[in-house]
């Protein structure tokens, strides 16, 4: 350092000297003191600063938020944390509807090598399967406050962002048999501008599945959409997919973000 | 070899973070759109004059406030991972608090003159210790660089206040990271100033800064109905 | 705690990079010299002689950290990593006060005389004593940023914020939140007088 410690000093001693400074006195040291105050005032005080921070303030409400991510690559989802745990399910890049795959976070752990591996909801049957994948498969992290909950019982689906309730509605379920999966999911993808009006306005993917219709195609998720027969709602109607009344679906849509978590009781 | 490795070179002395770089090169993005989105985030706007503020001024706070947002979400998403522990779970909170003080304050000046808040992906960097820790200190030691090589070029005397106040917490940061992974607080006796393209390469290098994933289409519903 | 990979100047790999970093840092201060030549309006829009008056502020800064630092490892009453702070904060104040004076010339005041008492041979005192010092230098130096011309806010940055490094350092050592704040506030001169006078300064 002593090289560009000398250069830095020979450049600000060129600065200075110009100043024509008159040394008052012969000691410098005891004049500085004589005029060590005048030299003070020649000082302003700094000026008030343009950006006003605030007081630092912790994390809040982390209870209601949820994380999600969509798979970057291929991979294959494992039972625990580990390369050599058995095999669950293998994620695609893309759903049936030609979004990105979206997996729910659970949770993570780093194994003995430092690697890190995420634990995730999987949209595959039986519902409710979780597994493991590297983080490297997965892409950026997003997060969300809110939260669908559907009652089969009750016949509602109720919206709830940072834990208090922003939307409720009436809803259509599966029929006794092709019923609506019981369960945790995620709202996964949204659908919009297509043809056909059964589906109403727009249509929300979730990553539950008919246990029945399993040769359906696209795999035979469970939907959140609108209809053209509004009379049936509330009821048991549907091959498994969640129906609003299309008034009811577009104010949801205005309130829920993709990647909410949805639980269906 | 990533940028910021090699600006951080004392970091990297027994090659560990070399590993960690070589096991990282191998998931490239598959998109270099996203990567050029990334890099979007970080062009400053067009600076429209703003009241008290001219354009000069407001670029140089658009870039201090990408690396604001970039540290407050590392800090905020390693909080979050609950991946930390002890001192360093403690050191999180508090400089993650801070972090997202300043990207307040700097909405709040900026207004609608201010960058868009970018996607972050740390790719698992966040949820590990020493992965933190490492990142933390390149970090805290590029926002100190950062501030230091554009603090000579502001216009204004109350930015240039507010500019020196957040570079010197932004020094302290540093040294807390640096004892807490374990490498001496100060190097040197005189700290470097970086330049602006010096800072976007390295952000650049990481792919950390990433765009929010596409989740809406227009296909025809397959759902059970 | 021995820090491992700590970056000693003797390093034997660091030579060539000493060159480099050296003409960095001419490069950036050319710059800085340049700007001053050329465009005294921009922040502050300070002058030559503004910078001489601040330098020897900032001098009298370095003289009592340089002071107090020597002190305490001559006293030797502090516990390992303490002495091992100590050290480096003496040795980069001491480059800064270098350069101050070697800047200032014959305009240097000379070194004054300091009484710090019980400040360097008790822990706790001397704990107090060094984050009160570093945080007043922060302070005092941030205070000058807008009076400075641009070559001087060009060196007083990369001084001012290894004066931060050091108050954070002091303070995680002794197990205190080492940066609890969101920002820095400025002082003024004269509050770096009274402040250093409160440490030990007997000019």
């Amino acid at each position: 350092m002593r090289a560009a410690h000398a250069v830095a000093a020979a450049v600000l001693a060129a600065t200075v000297i110009g100043t024509g400074l008159v040394v008052r006195g012969r000691d410098a040291g005891a004049s500085a003191t004589a005029g060590a105050a005048d030299e003070l005032q020649a000082l302003p005080a700094a000026p008030a600063p343009a950006l006003a921070v605030g007081t630092p303030k912790p994390l809040a409400g982390e209870r209601f938020r949820s994380t999600w991510t969509v798979v970057r690559r291929r991979v294959v989802a494992v039972a625990s944390p580990d390369p050599d745990s058995r095999a669950v399910a293998t994620l695609a890049l893309r759903t049936s509807e030609g979004t990105p795959n979206l997996v729910s976070v659970l949770g993570r752990r780093s194994d003995t090598a430092g690697d890190v591996w995420v634990h995730v909801r999987l949209p595959v049957l039986p519902n409710g399967s979780e597994g493991w994948v590297r983080r490297d498969a997965l892409a950026a992290y997003e997060e969300v406050r809110t939260r669908l909950v559907v009652d089969r019982a009750r016949l509602t689906a109720t919206l709830a962002r940072n834990g208090r309730v922003v939307f409720r509605a009436p809803v259509g379920v599966g029929q006794a048999r092709w019923p609506t999966p019981r369960g945790h999911f995620t709202v996964r993808s949204r659908l919009t501008r297509f043809a056909s009006p059964f589906y109403g306005p727009l249509a929300f993917g979730t990553t539950a599945r008919s246990p029945v219709l399993t040769d359906w195609p696209g795999g035979g998720f469970v939907g959140i959409h609108g209809t053209d027969r509004p009379q049936l709602i509330p009821g048991r109607i549907s091959h498994g997919c969640i129906r609003l009344r299309n008034t009811d679906l577009l104010r949801l849509a205005r309130l829920m973000p993709v990647g909410t978590p949805l639980e269906i009781r | 070899m990533n940028e910021l490795e090699r600006f951080l070179d004392q970091v990297d002395r027994d090659g560990a973070l070399a590993e960690t770089r070589a096991r990282a090169s191998r998931r490239r993005f598959l998109g270099g759109a996203l990567a050029a989105l990334g890099a979007a985030a970080f062009a400053a706007r067009p600076a429209r004059a703003a009241s008290g503020l001219g354009a000069n001024d407001v670029d140089i706070l658009n870039y201090a406030l990408g690396l604001e947002f970039l540290q407050a979400a590392f800090y905020t998403e390693a909080e979050q991972s609950k991946a930390l522990t002890g001192t360093t779970a403690r050191a999180a909170r508090t400089v993650g608090a801070v972090e997202r003080a300043h990207v307040t304050a700097f909405l709040k000046l900026l207004g609608a003159q201010a960058i868009k808040r970018p996607t972050f992906d740390f790719q698992g960097v966040t949820e590990n210790q020493q992965a933190f820790l490492k990142t933390a200190v390149a970090f805290e030691d590029l926002a100190v660089a950062a501030y230091k090589g554009q603090a000579p070029r502001l216009r204004s005397d109350a930015v240039l206040a507010a500019a020196v106040g957040i570079h010197s917490v932004e020094a302290r940061h540093a040294a807390w990271m640096r004892q807490l992974f374990g490498i001496t607080p100060a190097v040197r006796a005189f700290d470097r100033p970086a330049s602006r393209p010096q800072i976007n390469r390295i952000v650049a290098s990481t792919h950390f800064v990433s765009a929010p994933a596409k989740m809406s289409a227009r296909t025809d519903p397959q759902f059970t109905g | 705690m021995a820090y491992r990979r700590s970056m000693d100047e003797g390093h034997p790999l660091r030579t060539t990079r000493r060159r480099a970093i050296g003409r960095a840092l001419a490069g950036c201060l050319s710059f800085g010299l340049a700007g001053v030549a050329l465009d005294a309006a921009g922040a502050g829009a300070g002058s030559k002689a503004g910078d001489a008056r601040i330098f020897k502020l900032a001098l009298e800064i370095e003289y009592a950290e340089e002071a107090f630092y020597r002190e305490a490892l001559r006293r030797g009453a502090l516990r390992s990593e303490l002495r091992e702070y100590a050290h480096a904060a003496l040795t980069q104040d001491g480059q800064h006060l270098r350069l101050l004076r070697t800047a200032l010339g014959s305009a240097a005041p000379a070194r004054p005389r300091f009484v710090f008492g019980d400040k360097t041979k008790n822990e706790r005192a001397f704990i107090d004593t060094a984050a009160k010092l570093e945080d007043l230098a922060v302070a005092g130096y941030n205070g000058q940023a807008a009076n400075l011309t641009k070559g001087g806010l060009t060196v007083a940055a990369t001084i001012v914020s290894v004066e931060a490094r050091h108050a954070a350092w002091i303070r995680a050592l002794a197990g205190e939140v080492a940066a609890p704040d969101a920002v820095d506030k400025p002082i003024t001169a004269a509050q770096v007088v009274a402040g250093l006078r409160e440490i030990g300064l007997r000019r």
